[in-house]
């Protein structure tokens, strides 16, 4: 049995622990990256599952991440979360229209997050 | 320059002259008539020659000396244009109009004969030593046959004459509106209305005019005078002759009595007696009745002279006379009473008696012709000394009553065109503007008027300045403390923006650590221990309300908050409001309950926004009441929603409904105390609700409840920014 890998594109270590914890009971393979670009390399290189995409990044945004990546054949169908990064609307309609299959605003509850992944990369 | 404008004058009026003369010459011809006196209307030009010249070339003329050298150069040139037509008038004359007797009317010699000049013809024309080539109209055949052509001297002459004329007139027009400007000024400065001024101008005219026409008439009178004694002399000449003449058929009668006697020649001699007589008194007595109004006043006296002069001799002549008649008279006695001697004796007396007569009566008749003949040439001298008299007169009263018109309208029209001048530069703005004139009279009131107007209008123009000055001063003040304002509010926003983030990332951190503890990720947590990670939970989610709405507040000053319109279900957003706050009624037992009716229809806006309002006001709802209940509804009016959050909580005092809506606003600040809040969430709400396109109001009573509403259109298209 193969565990699922998620890519979560996240600049802040702390969030990033968050979901390492949330994760560390489930089956899923976690790899992390800690910019837009490195990101969208990680994406390529291991074809993620899932991807979760904080929207505020450095360096390459996350919105131009997601274009980025629905504009590569290997990650075209790979859902991705949006982690919108303000409370604010418009956000979620941006990820949206970037090509974002769900997203969650910040700051999110973990148990939500784990709902939202799990309905999307059920796990074996 | 100068001789340039002075000989397009002369041109011009020597073709207007010309033009005149080409309609009145030929006309003249053609009717062989001469229109009385109406000569001088073709020269009437040349007499402004000098005055337009100097008129054309205006600011050229610097001197007197200009002004003559203007009218020569003009009066020179009209004079060749009027001489040039002359002699074309005089061949065309030659050519098309029939001779005539009398003097030729194709000339200027119709002029000077007409004229009260009186030249002889003898002396108007001279002769050329032979014919000329071309048809001339005064052309001469001598006794020998030979022809020969006659010029009138006018020709040659009108060329110096008028030079010199116009030149003259340019000289005293230019010394006259020098000595006219200042007359007008000593006019000008006199202290009287201009009505008077203008009065007494006109009365010096018309004492002018009454001294012309005044002295035209004694003239007149005195020639009627003169006339009459002209005539009472050659009455006296007449009669006198007559006497002579009756005298010398009896003196022939009383010769043939002498060789034969008979009574048809003593009768004839008795009736010349008679003649005689009743001749010489006649003159004895004259003046005859003439025109009732003439024997008296100057005629009759002039008359009563006549006889008196002669007085003394025709009685003279008449006491000799009686002698003779006397005689005659014995003579004819003597004959009827056949006394032929004494007859004849008696006639050789008569002889020498009449000679007696003859004598004193010839020399009567020597003295009144030389009187007659001295009268006509004194006649004479007087009719052209009157003539050229009224003339004269005429000439100094219109050379005084052009002046006169020249200075008035000086007077009138300097202080015109300065007033104007002065308006001209204050409708330009010029309030510096001083009006200067030299009348004091109405003029010269009005002039202070203007400077009056002048000064004010410069005074209030100062104010105006300094206080515009004060105005921009404060304006620039206003805009640099408006900039830094705006940098200051930009940076509070920056500020606060990048507060929130900071903020935000370490509470997403507490809040999910917490919430994994809580959920047992780290293992299993104990219950003593749930209760206080529960309340770290809900602190930490009322911070974040907190930190989320300074961000929005922030966002919006900052002009970034937009609103991202779609389509949504008013039953969802509202019951989506309920189920957040659910928990928070159940806590303080509170009935809470939803109203939307079934028909109100998909909207379009914010949803997320107007759940925020809703959440925001029901969550105060919440927050303010302590029993009751708290209802959320929403309806349709129209093409607007109107969503109602009402409480049973402690209500809002009237005078601060105006002020719930405000930032950083509480009804009472103590309230914060109890219930806790920013008073951002108002402030928020009510901007939203506005960028929608809506309104927000609150009916509230103390200690009863309060409702809060906000009407926003169904479907909100296109949102305003923050």
């Amino acid at each position: 049995m193969s565990s699922k890998t998620i890519l979560y594109v996240e600049d802040n270590e702390l969030n990033r622990k968050i979901v390492r914890d949330l994760l560390r009971r489930t089956s899923y393979r976690l790899i992390e990256a800690p910019d837009g670009e490195a990101g969208i390399a990680a994406a390529c290189e291991q074809h993620p599952e899932l991807i979760l995409m904080d929207i505020q990044l450095p360096k390459v945004s996350g919105l131009d991440a997601i274009r980025a990546l629905r504009g590569t054949p290997e990650t075209a169908d790979t859902p991705i979360i949006a982690l919108t990064s303000f409370a604010l609307s418009g956000d979620d309609q941006k990820a949206k229209d970037a090509g974002a299959t769900a997203y969650l605003a910040k700051p999110f509850s973990p148990f939500d997050l784990l709902t939202m992944i799990r309905s999307l990369a059920p796990e074996q | 320059m100068l001789v340039k404008q002075s000989l397009r004058a002369g041109l011009i009026t020597g073709v207007l002259m010309s033009g005149i003369a080409l309609v009145m010459f030929p006309w003249w011809a053609l009717n062989m008539v001469r229109p009385l006196a109406l000569w001088p209307l073709a020269f009437v030009p040349l007499f402004i020659t000098g005055v337009y010249a100097v008129h054309r070339a205006g600011r050229l003329v610097t001197s007197a000396r200009r002004a003559a050298l203007a009218g020569a150069v003009a009066g020179l040139a009209a004079a060749v244009v009027t001489v040039t037509t002359i002699v074309v008038l005089s061949i065309l004359g030659a050519t098309f109009v029939p001779p005539h007797p009398g003097p030729p009317l194709w000339s200027l010699a119709v002029v000077l004969m007409d004229s009260p000049f009186f030249v002889p013809p003898k002396v108007m024309f001279f002769s050329l030593p032979g014919a000329l080539p071309f048809p001339w109209v005064f052309n001469a055949k001598m006794p020998d046959g030979m022809l020969i052509s006659r010029v009138p001297w006018t020709l040659p002459l009108f060329l110096p004459v008028g030079t010199l004329l116009a030149a003259l007139q340019a000289w005293l027009y230019h010394a006259q509106t020098k000595l006219g400007s200042r007359t007008a000024n000593v006019i000008a400065r006199r202290r009287a209305s201009f009505q008077i001024k203008l009065l007494v101008g006109f009365f010096i005219l018309g004492v002018m005019i009454f001294v012309v026409g005044w002295l035209g008439f004694a003239a007149t009178n005195e020639m009627h005078v003169q006339t009459h004694a002209g005539r009472a002399k050659q009455h006296w000449l007449d009669h006198l002759l007559r006497v002579e003449g009756s005298l010398r058929a009896q003196s022939e009668t009383v010769s043939r009595l002498s060789t034969s006697l008979d009574e048809a020649a003593i009768q004839e001699a008795a009736t010349l007696s008679n003649r005689i007589g009743a001749e010489l008194n006649h003159l004895r007595t004259f003046p005859p009745p003439a025109h009732p109004f003439e024997s008296v006043g100057a005629i009759g006296s002039a008359l009563f002279r006549e006889t008196e002069k002669h007085l003394a001799a025709i009685q003279e002549v008449d006491r000799r006379f009686n002698d003779v008649n006397s005689a005659t008279l014995r003579l004819m006695e003597l004959y009827r009473g056949g006394r032929r001697a004494e007859a004849h004796a008696l006639l050789s007396s008569l002889d020498p008696l009449q000679r007696a007569v003859m004598a004193p009566l010839w020399a009567l008749i020597n003295e009144v012709n030389v009187d007659l003949a001295r009268w006509m040439g004194a006649a004479d001298d007087t009719s052209h000394g009157e003539l050229l008299a009224i003339m004269l007169l005429v000439l100094v009263a219109t050379g005084i009553a052009f002046p006169l018109g020249y200075v008035f309208s000086q007077v009138v029209v300097r202080p015109v065109k300065e007033i104007g001048r002065g308006l001209e530069r204050v409708g330009a703005a010029d309030f510096s503007t001083k009006v200067r004139v030299e009348n004091r009279d109405e003029f010269g009131e009005l002039a202070e008027y203007v400077n009056k107007m002048s000064a004010e209008l410069n005074r209030l123009y100062a104010e105006l300045r300094v206080l515009n000055e004060d105005l921009q001063q404060k304006v620039q003040e206003l805009e640099e403390k408006s900039q830094q304002l705006e940098i200051a509010s930009r940076h509070k926003s920056d500020f606060l923006a990048s507060v929130s983030h900071e903020l935000r990332t370490p509470m997403n951190a507490i809040l999910g650590f917490n919430e994994m503890i809580l959920g047992g990720i780290y293992g299993d947590v104990g219950p003593e221990l749930k209760g206080p990670l529960t309340d770290i939970q809900d602190s930490g989610k009322h911070l974040l309300r907190l930190i989320n709405n300074v961000l929005d507040l922030s966002k919006i000053e900052a002009g970034l908050m937009e609103l991202a319109l779609a389509d949504y279900s008013v039953q969802e957003t509202v019951e989506r409001v309920k189920n957040s706050l659910r928990s928070l009624a159940e806590e303080k037992g509170l009935d809470f309950v939803t109203a939307v009716p079934e028909d109100v229809p998909l909207a379009r806006g914010d949803a997320g926004r107007i759940t925020q309002c809703l959440t925001n006001l029901a969550g105060n709802a919440l927050k303010f009441t302590r029993q009751g209940r708290v209802e959320i509804s929403a309806n349709r009016r129209g093409d607007a929603l109107v969503y109602r959050v009402a409480d049973t909580g402690i209500g809002i005092a009237g005078d601060q409904l105006a002020t719930v809506f405000g930032e950083f606003r509480q009804a009472d600040p103590t309230i914060a105390t109890e219930f806790g809040g920013s008073g951002l969430g108002l402030s928020i709400t009510k901007k939203f609700v506005e960028m929608h396109g809506g309104r927000i109001w609150v009916e509230s009573e103390l200690g009863k409840g309060s409702t809060f509403a906000f009407e926003i259109p169904l479907r909100v298209e296109g949102a305003k920014t923050g």
